[in-house]
């Protein structure tokens, strides 16, 4: 069972797809119509970079909901014992749900693109496709990516932790989930309020 | 156990395979985002300096006669309080940018995007130097809102001196125009009422003169008539007095006798003048 915590699935890349498609489509609508902007690609545009902003939080949650439980429940056995099968076990885990992560954001951008496409469409398809992509922000996907594997490793640690508190506390294993998922919700949103505020402005300032 | 393993596989596999998808996903991405940047083809860096940066930013499109050739790859504030901009322009469009090439920055309409437009440089096109890029450039700063309306003040006062010389020229002039102009018109309308009387009086006068003169020539045209029927009578008496003496016996005594008739030829071998001429 815990072998199969950082595997990649249909459902997994379907819920990315699913989100990063919402947020892009609901972006765009909401901007479209109550705000009655009309700027089509500049509209999609701020989609696409909205997405990839909001991306990294999404990722989180997704994996946390997903594969919270497995990662609480190995944060316990690491409680009863400390063996080399585990801290082999627990590498393989930190680095395959990080890679699992970052492996997330290309379809949730993906998908943002066709629906930012598909919603408004201004041009010919593959050239506002090219529009679209030519116009997303080397710095804000790399940002973004990198963003993505520090809250994937940060919520690893905390259900890890939690896991681990829980059995020590002598709580069930739910408990100790359900604190995860707080603490890493919690976690997750000040780092990104906190990335907002210093690295986002320069970002679009872009001066050096 | 067997099951396990294989559905262990089959999880392994699809995680592998949507690990390649992520990875071509954002390869694809990668490419999609350094077209537009030339990163896949070979660039130049060139840069210009400015004492304001304003309306400048990383990514905005450079331009050479309205075709995209490059973008703003970054600027940097110096010690001099001058900011240094750097483009990234394709390699390609390096013999087009020479000594004289200026850049600016360009605002096609109200609400497009800027840009950073570099004038071509097509003096000794064929034989600059393609290996010796001119890297620096001279940046003409466009007009900004502030200057237009500092222009736009300057130029109100000279407008107004204008205006209030014409509206003084208007308040003088005008009146003593207009007066003249009316009085000019009364004295045209006055004309043209007295051409109008002495007009009608004299079409009276000339149209009695015209029928007088019609009358008289009607009178002379019957007398004349009845002079042309008189004399046709005359020539006709005439005539008539005419043949009656033509056949009066006292001018047919006065008439020559008629010619008697022709001798006959003369015989052969006689000469000339033998017989008598005819008369």
């Amino acid at each position: 069972m815990v072998n199969r915590l950082n595997r990649l699935d249909f459902g997994n890349v379907g819920l990315a797809l699913l989100s990063g498609a919402a947020v892009s489509m609901g972006f765009i609508q909401l901007l479209a119509g109550p705000l009655e902007q009309v700027a089509n690609l500049s509209v999609q545009v701020l989609s696409i970079r909205t997405t990839a902003l909001v991306a990294p939080v999404l990722i989180s949650l997704l994996l946390l909901l997903r594969d919270g439980p497995l990662m609480v429940k190995l944060g316990a056995r690491f409680a009863r014992r400390r063996s080399s099968w585990l801290r082999q076990v627990w590498r393989q885990q930190a680095g395959g749900l990080i890679l699992g992560a970052l492996a997330h954001l290309p379809y949730m951008l993906a998908a943002a693109l066709v629906a930012a496409m598909l919603t408004r469409p201004e041009l010919d398809s593959l050239d506002e496709l090219r529009f679209l992509v030519g116009n997303l922000d080397p710095l804000l996907l790399g940002f973004s990516l990198m963003k993505t594997a520090l809250f994937a490793g940060l919520t690893l640690w905390i259900a890890l932790d939690q896991g681990a508190r829980a059995r020590r506390r002598g709580l069930p294993p739910t408990a100790g989930l359900s604190r995860a998922i707080s603490v890493s919700l919690a976690v997750v949103l000040l780092l990104d309020l906190a990335w907002a505020l210093l690295i986002t402005p320069l970002i679009s300032v872009g001066v050096e | 156990m067997a099951t396990s393993r294989k559905h262990l596989r089959e999880a392994d596999l699809e995680h592998r395979g949507w690990l390649g998808g992520s990875l071509l996903l954002l390869l694809l991405l990668v490419a999609g985002m350094g077209a537009p940047r030339n990163w896949w083809s070979p660039s130049l860096e060139l840069s210009f300096r400015t004492y304001s940066a304003a309306g400048l930013r990383p990514g905005m499109a450079v331009m050479i006669s309205g075709y995209p050739v490059g973008q703003v790859q970054r600027i940097r504030l110096l010690n001099d309080a001058q900011v240094q901009v750097t483009l990234q322009v394709a390699k390609a469009q390096q013999p087009m940018i020479g000594p004289r090439s200026r850049a600016s920055l360009v605002q096609d309409g109200l609400i497009s995007s800027p840009y950073v437009a570099i004038t071509p440089d097509l003096h000794d096109l064929g034989r600059r130097n393609p290996g010796a890029p001119n890297e620096t450039l001279i940046y003409e700063p466009s007009p900004g809102m502030a200057s237009l309306i500092k222009d736009l003040a300057a130029s109100r006062i000279p407008l107004q001196k204008v205006l209030s010389s014409s509206a003084r020229l208007l308040e003088q002039r005008m009146p003593r125009s207009l007066d003249k102009l009316d009085r000019t018109l009364g004295s045209g309308e006055r004309l043209a009422n007295s051409l109008e009387r002495d007009l009608t009086g004299r079409a009276g006068a000339l149209e009695a003169r015209v029928e007088r003169a019609t009358a008289r020539v009607e009178t002379t045209l019957s007398a004349l008539q009845s002079t042309l029927g008189d004399i046709q009578a005359l020539a006709r008496s005439s005539n008539a007095l005419l043949q009656s003496l033509s056949r009066s016996w006292l001018l047919q005594l006065l008439q020559p006798a008629p010619e008697s008739p022709r001798p006959a030829p003369p015989a052969a071998g006689a000469g000339p003048g033998a017989g008598p001429s005819p008369r």
